[in-house]
């Protein structure tokens, strides 16, 4: 469920929500127009019956993307007065069904995470690993992407600004491709301690000097 | 994204490459962006952080989604300086209040170089404030708009109460070669400061 399309999670449980709906209520495959004008005494029923209650909670919650009136006729005080459950339950749904597809906000590609694992700063370098090659297509969309793009060593600031996301992304997602070995995390000047040792600034000092 | 695999004979990038940082800082459009195209390889890219306004860099967005957030923006330049060795320029991004990003920036950072335009000194003060408070080395570049050093670089000293142990160099952020002099002279800074401390 957390890698499928959003359609494809949806389908799945569109049926057995509306199973639950037909099994607690007549007219949840009524169409519209029906269901407006028998929304109050619908809900006057709900709200009495002590069986009805969870069930408008969850469907408003899933399908209000296709049927727009079924999050106003649905989620009426019935939903609000006896079923706070249902709705937690299906709310973790909706973030964590990302597609890769360029239109996925960025955060779902981490699935809301914004830490990782690894201490990675914005300069760290990190580069495809050999295993990392190997399994280029057998790597999850967005992996693929910086595996691609960290054929040559990379710093973690290059591959949010190459792939245009944000830092926070890069640096999840990097943390989770070292985790799988496909890259491999370079040192950093500072990996050793805080600060970057006097060895790795003279380097640095007579590259500049030869630029 | 549509490169075909490499082949699997190909040697792999060598994993000891290492890189380094500098930072660079000063106030909005005093240079900062010139200054690190002028010597980078590559045209400077600009990376994007996205944040909360209030956070100190250590919310976790997604327990807080109704809080505001923002968008940091900074640009960086990259300088291969060995085979196996790389120095990247990170410009700050220009609004005082992200500290958290320079947090981000300033560690583990050689030092820092403060670009002045002399005719707007208070913009730099934040950062020079902020540097000293880190304990992070820097030396201060006082860039010359239209090639032409306006004041004395004593007279921008006293001006700017910046102690005497804190080089002050002249450059011109368009002119490659005046970059690479400004950072050389960053770099054996931060190698006095580092020795002098470890000589204490």
């Amino acid at each position: 469920m957390t890698s499928g399309p959003d359609d494809a999670s949806r389908r799945q449980q569109e049926p057995t929500f509306a199973d639950v709906m037909n099994g607690f209520s007549l007219d949840a495959k009524r169409p519209r127009k029906r269901r407006l004008w028998g929304r109050k005494r619908d809900e006057e029923e709900q709200a009495g019956s002590p069986a009805a209650p969870p069930t408008p909670p969850p469907f408003p919650a899933t399908s209000s993307a296709h049927t727009g009136d079924t999050g106003f006729a649905g989620s009426g005080y019935g939903g609000y007065a006896t079923g706070p459950i249902e709705p937690v339950r299906d709310e973790p749904v909706l973030p964590a069904a990302p597609s890769g597809a360029a239109a996925v906000r960025p955060y779902a590609w981490t699935r809301g995470r914004t830490k990782s694992g690894f201490d990675l700063a914005i300069e760290t370098l990190v580069s495809t690993s050999r295993q990392g090659r190997e399994q280029l297509g057998l790597l999850q969309m967005e992996h693929r992407s910086v595996a691609d793009l960290c054929d040559q060593p990379r710093s973690v600031a290059e591959v949010a600004a190459l792939l245009s996301i944000p830092l926070g992304v890069a640096r999840v997602l990097l943390g989770d491709m070292a985790g799988l070995g496909v890259v491999t995390v370079h040192q950093t000047a500072s990996s050793t301690g805080k600060e970057p040792d006097l060895a790795l600034m003279e380097r640095v000092l007579s590259g500049l000097r030869r630029l | 994204m549509t490169r075909p695999p490499q082949p699997a004979a190909r040697p792999g990038p060598s994993p000891t490459t290492i890189s380094a940082k500098i930072v660079v800082a000063g106030g909005f459009g005093v240079g900062k962006t010139t200054f690190v195209g002028s010597v980078s390889e590559i045209d400077p890219l600009t990376t994007e952080a996205v944040m909360t306004e209030a956070s100190a860099g250590h919310d976790d967005l997604s327990a807080t989604p109704n809080k505001k957030t923002t968008t940091v923006a900074m640009d960086f330049g990259r300088v291969s300086l060995d085979s196996d060795l790389i120095l990247y320029l990170f410009g700050t991004p220009g609004q005082h209040r992200f500290w958290f990003m320079w947090d981000d920036l300033v560690r583990g950072a050689i030092g820092a170089v403060v670009l002045v335009d002399t005719r707007r000194l208070a913009d730099c003060f934040s950062a020079i404030d902020f540097f000293e408070d880190r304990g992070l080395p820097y030396v201060v570049g006082l860039n010359a708009f239209d090639g032409l050093q306006q004041h004395r670089v004593e007279d921008v000293r006293e001006a700017m109460s910046i102690d005497p142990s804190i080089p002050i160099v002249t450059c011109d952020a368009r002119h490659r070669e005046s970059t690479k002099q400004t950072l050389i002279a960053l770099v054996q800074h931060a190698m006095a400061a580092r020795m002098a401390a470890g000589a204490r």
